[in-house]
């Protein structure tokens, strides 16, 4: 084989063939610069998908799950859903080994609320048991948490997410200040801190947080049973599924479900997110996968195609080289070297071109994208592989023809 | 110090010149392989016993070369002159392993090329041979200094080395001030001059024109002869092919071939 001493020669070599025969190369580019475009594209569209995906996941903590009445999946027609009452939670808090808190919520959405003249529509008002940041892996960043004085007293106090805080406060410090819900004034104790995750059903960060009893007797809502319940658990998050499986059967014992009979209630944890996610956007990534592929494909039998053509264009300097004691594996490096600098020279175009297109995507909301170093990595690699390849077939070619009749073509 | 470049590598080694030190590993003395029985006669540059070349023409079978036995020893000027198709260009091609017979037996310094592989051809025409061809075979795009490079790619001096040998090549043939243009920028006397410097770059023992004077004016045909003349006085071996008595005229001994066999060959 050629030594490696000769690849800065024929890299030299290559590119300077290149040059001479530069509007061909430019063709050869081009083609791998949209398919690298394409590839970027799709391979951002899907790590957004993902990072989509792992952000809602990410909501529900990494010890903690959401227990719902009823079945969300197969849920019977007709059937009224099973909700929880108080006494269950409090079976749940003490009888459930592992089981850290048992936190009920209770939430009414689309709340109007006033502050100094600023008006804000909140996506939901919760109504939570002390320690709301714990049960629900929160941070405040300014002020404090629910406590239990709070919950006991029915006291007048509320959290606000980032969302409110910023529509109705602007930059100024809330806490301290008041804000009306439904006619009745509350005293925001705390802020939540902001988190960058695109919820299920909006933002995230649109929240307002009141103690749980003071919701109950404020909004009117049914003391007793509560169809949500947040369950987090103690020691590590790899003991989830086991806690989760102990959850099942004692839920299901405590609600007197036989063998055979479905659950009437669902478990809602970071693993079941993600599968719901997932499930979302595998056919979507399927598809894309195999334009990803189709595109690469593309650009791969162009560059080959294009490479043949330039090798039979080139015959007399192959020959040239091959007489003057060029050895064929020479040519066969110099011809896949070029191969390379022609990929390259189409993947960076390609994969501006592509994130170009990303924030366009983004810009316009019609698709979100992440585009990351791994995306980056993805296309490059792609590119160069292709461009190995399909640089090959050409470069064996050539490195096989006759000298003497290349001489003379 | 002019004499150093045309002369090869044996008389280098012995002389050292400014080529000398380039020259050391880039030329076999003793053979393509190193082969050569020690304590015998030196084996000569080249032995051709019944050397045949048939190939297929349509349906019909011809002869290009047919029973050619000849010797050529090291720092002959030998002329292969005959009609076009009387099988001089064939016969130099096969001496320069660019065509292989199909018959008979060719020695290169005592070594059978039929059993050089391809890597081994390729070290042979790089170091033990210089080519020069009728239409030069200069890459378009690249200059004259570029150009003589091209047979540079296996010798391990630096970069800087090996550009100062291929310019001090040039000024050797008069074109000092020609080499950063492009062949196009040059008339066929110099094209043909950088097709010489490349061809001595390795201080090959031997060199094979194919009619080096066949697109040249009678002036400068006369110019690159002379040139020709000069590199084997300095100790190379010359073998040139071509239709013309006159440019034939230069060389110490002539070949005449005829449908591809040996009509007569006399030395003077």
């Amino acid at each position: 084989m050629f030594g490696a001493r000769q690849l800065p020669v024929l890299a030299r070599a290559g590119a300077r063939a290149l040059w001479a025969h530069r509007a061909h190369a430019a063709c050869i580019s081009l083609a791998m610069a949209l398919g690298i475009a394409a590839l970027t594209v799709i391979g951002a569209a899907m790590d957004g998908a993902r990072q989509k995906a792992l952000e809602h996941a990410a909501l529900y903590g990494p010890s903690g799950v959401v227990l719902i009445g009823g079945d969300l999946k197969n849920r019977p027609a007709g059937q009224r859903t099973r909700t929880f009452t108080f006494a269950e939670a409090d079976r749940l808090a003490t009888g459930l080994p592992g089981v850290d808190q048992v936190a009920p919520s209770v939430t009414i959405t689309r709340v109007t609320v006033r502050a100094e003249g600023a008006t804000h529509n909140a996506l939901f008002v919760s109504g939570s048991p002390a320690s709301y940041c714990r049960a629900w892996d929160w941070t405040i960043v300014q002020g404090r948490d629910l406590t239990e004085p709070d919950v006991a007293t029915s006291a007048r106090v509320c959290l606000l997410g980032a969302t409110p805080a910023r529509a109705l406060f602007g930059r100024a410090d809330p806490v301290g200040r008041t804000i009306v819900l439904r006619n009745t004034p509350f005293l925001v104790v705390g802020v939540l801190e902001r988190r960058d995750v695109a919820g299920a059903h909006g933002d995230v960060n649109d929240r307002i947080i009141v103690p749980i009893t003071t919701a109950i007797r404020r909004f009117g809502l049914d003391p007793h049973n509560y169809r949500v319940l947040r369950v987090t658990f103690h020691g590590s998050p790899e003991r989830m599924d086991a806690n989760k499986a102990a959850l099942r059967a004692f839920v299901r014992e405590m609600h007197g479900l036989g063998p055979g009979r479905p659950d009437d209630f669902t478990v809602l944890g970071a693993a079941e997110a993600l599968d719901y996610w997932s499930a979302l956007t595998s056919g979507m990534t399927g598809f894309l996968s195999l334009t990803a592929a189709t595109s690469l494909g593309v650009a791969g039998f162009v560059l080959a195609n294009l490479l043949s053509l330039a090798v039979l264009d080139r015959r007399p300097e192959i020959g040239l080289k091959r007489a003057l004691g060029w050895r064929s594996s020479s040519i066969l490096a110099q011809l896949l070297l070029e191969a390379l600098l022609l990929t390259l020279a189409g993947a960076l175009p390609g994969l501006a071109l592509g994130v170009g297109a990303c924030a366009a995507f983004a810009a316009l909301d019609i698709m979100e994208t992440a585009v990351s170093w791994r995306v980056f990595a993805t296309g490059l690699g792609a590119a160069l592989a292709v461009g190995l390849l399909f640089g090959l077939g050409p470069a064996r070619r050539a490195a096989r023809l006759d000298p003497l009749a290349s001489l003379k073509a | 110090m002019a004499q150093d470049v045309f002369s090869p590598a044996t008389e280098a080694a012995s002389a050292p010149g400014p080529g000398a030190g380039l020259a050391s590993g880039a030329t076999g003395v003793t053979g393509v392989t190193g082969a050569v029985a020690r304590g015998t006669a030196p084996a000569p540059l080249i032995r051709l016993r019944a050397l045949g070349k048939r190939f297929r023409q349509g349906d019909r079978e011809v002869a290009a070369l047919e029973d050619v036995s000849l010797d050529v020893a090291e720092g002959e000027f030998v002329a292969l002159q005959g009609t076009s198709g009387s099988g001089k260009s064939t016969l130099l091609h096969v001496l320069g392993l660019l065509d292989r017979p199909t018959a008979g037996t060719y020695l290169l310094r005592g070594d059978d090329t039929a059993r050089l592989d391809d890597d081994a051809k390729s070290a042979a025409r790089n170091r033990l041979m210089g080519f020069v061809f009728q239409s030069f075979h200069l890459l378009p795009y690249a200059t004259a200094l570029e150009n003589v490079l091209l047979a540079s790619i296996y010798r391990p001096e630096s970069a800087r080395a090996l550009r100062e040998r291929a310019r001090s090549l040039l000024r050797d043939m008069g074109l000092e001030e020609r080499a950063t243009f492009r062949p196009g920028r040059l008339s066929g006397g110099q094209q043909q001059r950088v097709a010489l410097a490349r061809a001595l770059f390795n201080d090959p023992a031997l060199i094979l024109a194919d009619e080096p004077t066949g697109q040249l004016d009678a002036t400068t045909g006369r110019r690159i002869m002379e040139m020709l003349a000069t590199i084997n006085a300095a100790g190379r071996t010359v073998i040139l092919a071509t239709h013309d008595r006159d440019t034939a005229a230069f060389a110490r001994r002539t070949i005449v071939l005829r449908d591809g066999r040996v009509e007569s060959d006399v030395r003077r």
